[in-house]
This record gives structure tokens, C-alpha cells and sequence, in this order.
């Protein structure tokens, strides 16, 4: 979107103001705020400022000359969050091709029963002293960032043809913009964060990811990535690994299911399914298995997880 | 809380946390995700700001024995008798 900078009216009788010179070069990118141009009015020389940041695509204003107020002195190329984010899905395009031609990619999944987790926190709702609703997701990547700290091997980077294994657990969350693409910015430091933390923290990523409000430490410091396509109705979902991560976490949607409780009974539970990809060269179906039972089993006992593990 | 009340305190939500949804579309008795597409996110700040609106706690567990807006209606109003 190109801005075009005109000559400003620095007072209530200014008709017009003489040119004197440019602070700034075609090609140039420019600050918002930043001065990029001397002017000279009936009473001073004057410095003018760009009100938006960007960079130069053509300088107008010719030293000596007298301009309007209102003429066009520059057209300076503005950097929308929105075109920020439209190249960052054309980066997340490469990446992926990337992944799938370079990781060799396995895929597991399980599912677990959810009706414990909802019952837990409720209670902790009743019991907190802040009340606030906490919401699924939430305690999901609570749990998972405890759990991560025990499979080193799912968390970290594939780098120069060696793994290593990384300490933070920086959890990427596939965050959707409505129409504008994904973005997948990470919570920082998950296994330090405790559940209300965590609750914050996402809430405020997400919240920030649609505002256009991500810092780039949050794109780039992932260790692991959740996606969380059950919103969307899906049962299932098998994400491709954002290199250079070494895997991929999927939830689906939480739904009803029939499971036999004994011989003679059949009850209906909150089901979740949860998939794992990740990186042949790092781990195999074996560990893979070992991480979502571990997974599995923080959701259906969360009580004994966040007791040992909160904080 | 009347129920003609709440219906207008729901839509006024839904359309705070997801402007994108048509309300006028939407049929009350059927399932209410199928028919929309919302979220985990703007799911749980409708659920925040319906709760501040009428003081009482939705829980998780009711929550999941819900489908239809109406149901979620019926539990409000269930619960500001308590």
C-alpha cells in the first residue's frame, strides 16, 4: 500500500512552503516519525516527518521548489501487518514442502478420555482463589509441557545433521488468522508456566497473532507444535514437522464415543484423539508410543499431573 | 434473566467474539458448532463474557452434555433458579 507523504500545513496561514532538501534516499526504508525532509516556510525552515513506516519508492519534492500544502512530495511503500503476514504464509509454504521432501515423517495417534480433565477443572475452578474459567486447550499444553520434559527426544531441533534436544519448551501452537492464513508463534518457556499461566499465555498469543502482534522470538523459537483442528469438527489430524522442529502434535475434536466400561456395560465418553509426526531420524514409533501413552495418561489422571507437576 | 433476554445477550456476544456468524441463521434446537464454525478461542471468551453477563458458571461438564443453543439457554436459566 504506498503512503504518499504530502507537505503539511504547519500553520493556520500556510499556504505553501519551499523545498530545501531531502534526509532520506529511493530504496530507503523509513521510521514512522522519522524526519526525512527540510522545508522552509515565510517564518522558518522546518523539518517534516513521515507518519507512517516503510520505504521510499519515490522522492517528489525537488530542492528550491515551491509546493502546496497538501501536494505529494513522497509515495512511501507502507508495511501492513497484513502483507507481513501473507509472505510469512508463503515462508510457511516453503517450509513445509521443505519438511515433507527432507523429514522422514512417521504418524501414530491414540485416544484419550477427557470427562476426568473436564471434572478437574471444574473443581479447580471452585477452588481457585481466582475463579477464572480456564479453558481446555489450555490445560492440554499444560500437561503436554510437563510430559515434554520426559521425552527429550520430541523436543528440539534437527540441525546441521544432528538433533539436539532443547531445555525450554517452547510449544508452537497453529493459531488460524480467519482467512488470513496460519501463523505459529510459541509460548516461551511452557514448562515453567503453570496452568493459569498458561491459560494467559495463550490466551494473549492468540489474541496477538490476530492483531498482527506476534514478536518474532515467538515464530522462531519453537521446539515442538500443537494443532488443533477439532474446532473445525475434524476428528483426526496429522500435522507436517515445522523444520527444523523434529515433531508434530494433532488434536482433534473432543466427541462422544461408546466404550466398554466391563462385559455388560457400554457408557459414552469424551474422546480426543491425539497424533503424533515426527522425525525418523530422531526417534521412532516405539518412543512415539511411549510419549502420547505418557500423554494420555496426564489427561485421564490430570489430578496426580498437576498436583506432582504444578508450577 | 427472561429468555428473550438471554437470547438477545447471546447474540450480542457471539457477535463481540465472532462478527464473521450470521445469528439470524442460526436454528436454536440443532447442534450449535455444526451449524457454525467457532473456535476453541472465541468459544471460550463467548463462554467468559456470557458468564459475566448472567453471573453463572457454565462447567466443562455441562458443557459437553450440550448441543444446541437452547440447551445452553435451558442450563442458564436452570441455574439462576438455584
Amino acid at each position: 500500500m504506498i503512503y504518499e507523504l504530502k507537505l503539511p500545513s504547519l500553520g493556520a496561514d500556510m499556504e505553501s512552503a519551499r523545498f530545501v532538501e531531502w534526509k532520506i534516499k529511493a530504496g530507503e526504508k523509513v521510521k514512522k516519525n522519522q524526519e526525512v525532509a527540510i522545508i522552509e516556510t515565510s517564518k522558518a525552515a522546518v523539518s517534516i516527518e513521515s507518519f507512517k513506516a516503510g520505504t521510499v519508492v519515490e522522492l517528489l519534492g525537488k530542492p528550491k521548489e515551491i509546493y502546496r500544502v497538501g501536494e505529494v512530495l513522497a509515495k512511501i511503500e507502507v508495511e501492513e501487518p497484513e502483507s507481513e503476514l501473507l509472505s510469512l504464509r508463503d515462508l510457511t509454504a516453503r517450509a513445509m514442502a521443505r519438511s515433507k521432501k527432507e523429514i522422514p515423517h512417521y504418524y501414530i495417534k491414540t485416544k484419550a478420555q477427557v470427562d476426568n480433565l473436564f471434572q478437574f477443572l471444574d473443581q479447580l475452578r471452585e477452588t481457585s482463589p481466582q475463579g477464572e474459567r480456564l479453558s481446555v486447550p489450555a490445560a492440554l499444553l499444560f500437561l503436554l509441557s510437563r510430559v515434554l520434559i520426559d521425552f527429550p527426544e520430541f523436543n528440539g531441533v534437527f540441525e546441521n545433521q544432528k538433533f539436539i534436544a532443547k531445555e525450554p519448551v517452547n510449544i508452537g501452537i497453529a493459531i488460524s488468522l480467519k482467512n488470513k492464513g496460519v501463523v505459529v508463534p510459541a509460548i516461551i518457556e511452557s514448562q515453567k508456566l503453570d496452568l493459569f499461566q498458561i491459560n494467559e499465555a495463550l490466551n494473549d498469543l492468540i489474541t496477538r497473532a490476530r492483531s498482527g502482534n506476534i514478536k518474532t522470538t515467538e515464530l522462531v523459537s519453537g521446539t515442538f507444535t500443537v494443532t488443533n483442528l477439532g474446532d473445525l469438527g475434524v476428528e483426526e489430524v496429522f500435522g507436517v514437522i515445522v523444520p527444523p522442529q523434529v515433531a508434530i502434535m494433532g488434536w482433534g475434536a473432543i466427541h462422544q464415543e461408546p466404550v466398554v466400561i466391563s462385559n455388560s456395560e457400554i457408557k459414552a465418553k469424551s474422546i480426543l484423539t491425539i497424533s503424533l509426526s515426527a522425525d525418523h531420524r530422531v526417534s521412532d514409533g516405539l518412543l512415539g508410543a511411549s510419549f502420547l501413552k505418557a500423554f494420555t495418561k496426564a489427561i485421564e489422571n490430570p489430578k496426580t499431573i498437576f498436583e506432582a507437576r504444578q508450577g | 434473566m427472561i429468555k428473550d433476554e438471554l437470547l438477545k445477550q447471546i447474540k450480542i456476544n457471539l457477535e463481540k467474539v465472532a462478527p464473521e456468524i450470521n445469528f439470524e441463521k442460526i436454528n436454536f434446537s440443532n447442534n450449535f458448532r455444526a451449524q457454525v464454525e467457532i473456535d476453541s478461542y472465541d468459544m471460550y471468551r463467548f463462554l467468559l463474557l456470557l458468564e459475566s453477563t448472567t453471573q453463572v458458571k457454565i462447567t466443562e461438564t455441562s458443557l459437553r452434555r450440550m448441543q444446541s443453543l437452547e440447551d445452553l439457554v435451558n442450563y442458564i436459566l436452570d441455574e439462576q433458579k438455584k
